[in-house]
């Protein structure tokens, strides 16, 4: 039953970041993600860090 | 006591540590066990120590209450049941009845197969507990050192103790525990406030899933634990939060007995500003 015990992220996937769901009522910024993944971060929760997550009109 | 249709499922025997088949069995909706027939005998003889203790007291008045440990000139020796006896008594059935608690989950963990992470987190209650009563105790050598069972007697003992030390709050272990206490409630706030309010949207809309838990919280503050990782970090922080506590206190007497502002001594003589 060891392979129950663990509390950290033994296998991390890399994936696409999820740009998050979409506005609504839809506005004029639409969902564009910059983000990056954290090694450490993903050992306990998700990778994921954004530095924005929706990008302005025009 | 009702079961429901598919529990009958789960209830499955084996996984005890003692006692075999003797004792794996439900009583409605609990399942007992060996350890459960030993917190049971714990927490009954504790209550009935206490209520005899309260009936040869001076008041039954409940907020006042008090079963005392023995005077410190008992040293760690036994004491009379009416002077310290009595609280000697409760704090073994009080440390019986946490444990056999502790190792009935244990047992229930492993007939469902689970991991023990429900008994280790208790266990950093109990080690909370343990390190007041009887490891600090110890160290000091009475166990006069401990707190009285009382709702203000032992708020007493609580201030009394800190003012021991003049400035309890300067003592860093402390203010790492009191951080994990406060950091462990506004976790579960956002953690329980977020779930339910992808439970509970507005009339007519469809419920929401992690995906917009997820996007709340990367909108809010650029990141978002995870479903899985809230619970992880819940966990850390609440086991941390007994851990530190029980640090704090332990090294209160045993390594430091002047004021924890004194302690702090060593960083107003750092070189840099000397």
């Amino acid at each position: 039953m060891a392979e129950y015990q663990h509390l950290f992220t033994r296998v991390q996937v890399e994936a696409p970041n999820y740009p998050g769901e979409p506005h609504d009522p839809k506005g004029v910024w639409s969902r564009g993600i910059k983000a990056s993944a954290n090694y450490w971060l993903g050992k306990i929760g998700d990778a994921q860090i954004d530095r924005s997550t929706s990008v302005p009109p025009g | 006591m009702a079961m429901l249709s598919f529990e009958r499922k789960y209830r499955i025997r084996g996984g005890t540590l003692v006692g075999g088949d003797l004792f794996d069995f439900w009583v409605g909706a609990f399942y007992v066990g060996f350890f459960g027939i030993t917190a049971a005998f714990f927490a009954l003889l504790g209550t009935a120590l206490l209520v005899y203790g309260a009936a040869i007291g001076p008041t039954w008045n409940l907020w006042q209450i008090s079963i005392a440990p023995p005077d410190l000139s008992y040293g760690l020796g036994l004491a009379p049941l009416h002077e310290g006896g009595i609280w000697q008594l409760v704090t073994i059935c009080a440390l019986g009845a946490f444990v056999s608690w502790m190792l009935r989950e244990v047992e229930i963990c492993r007939k469902l197969g689970m991991g023990y992470h429900v008994p280790v987190a208790f266990g950093s209650a109990i080690l909370a507990y343990v390190t007041l009563q009887v490891i600090r105790p110890l160290l000091l050598g009475a166990w006069g050192h401990a707190f009285p069972y009382g709702i203000y007697s032992h708020l007493d003992w609580v201030s009394n103790v800190a003012y021991q030390y003049l400035h309890f709050h300067y003592n860093p272990a402390h203010m790492v525990a009191v951080t994990f206490f406060f950091t462990t409630v506004l976790a579960l706030a956002l953690h329980g406030s977020l779930v339910l309010s992808a439970l509970n949207p507005a009339k007519g809309e469809v419920v929401k899933g992690a995906e917009h838990e997820n996007t709340f919280f990367r909108d809010n503050i650029g990141y978002s634990i995870g479903t899985l990782g809230i619970h992880r970090f819940g966990l850390l922080l609440a086991v941390n939060a007994g851990v530190w506590s029980a640090i704090c206190i332990v090294i209160s007497g045993p390594f430091w007995t002047r004021s924890w502002t004194d302690w702090w001594a060593w960083w107003l003589n750092l070189p840099i500003w000397n």
